[in-house]
């Protein structure tokens, strides 16, 4: 996977609801927490455990029937958007942080 | 106590002491009204997050849904906690950066309560904090204002002096920070409290550090602060009361710091304020209401707790509730008169009415116009009873009532004398 979580980004479920919470290293990124649908949990928390994106991508089939291309490009939109939002950084650009 | 308070008991128990709640299987309605009542003692998020895995809580919000003909009302209780955990976490952020900012200034900050506390708690951004606040040296006032200033933050009254306030409240627009800055713990114009603050005239050169994330913070040493705790309480629960929270942060605090607190020093402090038989109760209410065991030299002070349970049920977190902050002045008043020789307190009813010489720091405008002295009494008490919320309409018989009702209880704990 060509992202990861940014370091300091305490990902928890408060309230039956998933969020990512930025700690104080990374208040310079983020300033608020976000909420996750539960699928999109799960798949933030396979790729903070370094799980292969074949894994990743298996799981998605299961769960929503799709076409592996369709998972990839959603999977790379939903990385690309927690990338804007400062909770992930892509692995090209880790040591610039 | 009725039922939905009996598992809002219960679930503050299950949730401070990481076990898992039993499902109550209560109705929708007394569901709601136990989330109304842990919104009302600011602990929503901690009873919201220990019972929404039970099924009889996902049944009610779901009816509660149903019945408010809205599709988004289920998630209503969720947003609404989730809104304060992401309050307190900004704020934490926010203002820890200060405390780094301060330093950079060569400014130490002491931390009181909220960080502190928050860490004990099993999970710490559920206990939302409405401000911080930090103790700094008297001769220091005037360079934490400045510093306050340049990191952005704004006084909530431009014109009050810092010199003359015990506490001012400082804002950071676009910010949920708030921070107010004490030179004292107490309000040294109150003749009644200002003897509070005797214990902790070394209590800087006694701070110690603890760790928040990664920001080292120097807050007072835990003798210090438990006992500014309970007297903090106890001065709350004069006004109006005190909540589940306040309780439980000082449980929580005495049992994580035991073997480094002086308890017969506190108990002897205690005892000179007269609040010794409240501050065991208080020990009590956690013991047998929140699991948490009360320390042994308060446990053998003989006191009934089931009273000082009730008050803090109704009372939410600091007894906001209108008609509580209105019967304040009768229970001030009644422990004015009932101050023994045997306590260090001072009189009461000097302290609410103090002259305009020493209201002009607070109330600039005071200089110009003595005659508004009135309205400076009025403002100082507003400003302490409501804080900084707008209320609506009061009952006065409800106000007689609970002022009644309060002064007993002050009575029943030997903080003023019965049949005075």
């Amino acid at each position: 996977m060509q992202y990861k979580p940014r370091p300091g980004i305490v990902q928890a479920k408060i309230c039956g609801l998933h969020v990512l919470i930025p700690s104080r290293v990374t208040y310079d990124h983020c300033k608020s927490i976000i909420r996750l649908p539960s699928l999109w949990a799960i798949t933030y928390d396979l790729i903070q455990k370094g799980e292969s994106d074949e894994t990743i991508i298996r799981l998605h089939q299961v769960l929503t029937k799709k076409s592996e291309d369709e998972i990839r490009q959603r999977i790379e939109r939903f990385c690309e958007n927690l990338v804007e939002q400062g909770f992930m950084i892509r692995e090209k650009d880790e040591g610039r942080l | 106590m009725n039922r939905a308070d009996a598992v809002l008991l219960s679930l503050t128990d299950a949730a401070l002491n990481k076990r898992p709640p039993v499902d109550p299987e209560l109705t929708t309605e007394q569901w709601i009204a136990l989330l109304r009542r842990a919104e009302a003692q600011k602990i929503l998020p901690l009873i919201l997050d220990a019972s929404i895995s039970l099924p009889s809580c996902r049944s009610a919000i779901r009816g509660w849904r149903q019945q408010q003909s809205s599709c988004e009302a289920e998630l209503q209780w969720k947003d609404h906690a989730l809104e304060q955990v992401a309050r307190q976490a900004v704020q934490e952020n926010e203002f820890l950066n200060l405390v780094l900012g301060l330093r950079e200034r060569g400014l130490e900050p002491v931390v009181l309560k909220g960080p502190v506390l928050r860490d004990l708690w099993p999970r710490p951004l559920l206990r939302p904090s409405v401000d911080d606040d930090v103790l700094v040296p008297e001769a220091q006032i005037m360079d934490f204002h400045r510093a306050f200033l340049e990191l952005g933050l704004r006084p909530d009254d431009p014109e009050a002096d810092p010199r003359q306030c015990q506490e001012l409240g400082y804002h950071k627009p676009g910010s949920p920070l708030y921070v107010e800055l004490h030179r004292c713990l107490f309000d040294p114009d109150s003749e009644f409290f200002a003897a509070f603050n005797e214990p902790f005239a070394e209590a800087l050169g006694r701070s110690v550090p603890i760790q928040v994330q990664d920001v080292r913070l120097q807050t007072l040493a835990p003798t210090d602060h438990l006992l500014f705790l309970i007297l903090h309480a106890f001065k709350h629960f004069l006004h109006s009361g005190i909540g589940l929270r306040v309780g439980a942060d000082i449980c929580l605090f005495a049992r994580h710091y035991a073997e480094e607190l002086d308890l017969e020093y506190i108990k002897n402090q205690c005892a000179a304020f007269r609040c010794l038989r409240f501050a065991a109760a208080l020990f009590r209410v956690g013991e047998k209401q929140l699991g948490i065991p009360a320390p042994g030299v308060f446990a053998e002070v003989e006191s009934d707790e089931t009273a000082l349970l009730e008050d803090m049920l109704d009372a939410g977190l600091y007894g906001e509730a209108i008609d509580r902050l209105h019967s304040a002045n009768i229970t001030l008043a009644a422990a004015a008169r009932g101050k023994g020789e045997t306590s260090r307190a001072g009189g009461l009813k000097s302290s609410l009415l103090l002259p305009a010489s020493r209201l002009s720091g607070r109330y600039p405008w005071l200089k110009k116009r003595p005659w508004l002295l009135p309205a400076a009494w009025a403002a100082r008490g507003a400003d302490y009873l409501l804080g900084r919320k707008k209320y609506g309409r009061q009952s006065p018989a409800a106000s007689l009532r609970i002022g009644r009702e309060r002064v007993r209880l002050l009575e029943r704990y030997g903080i003023i004398d019965e049949n005075r």
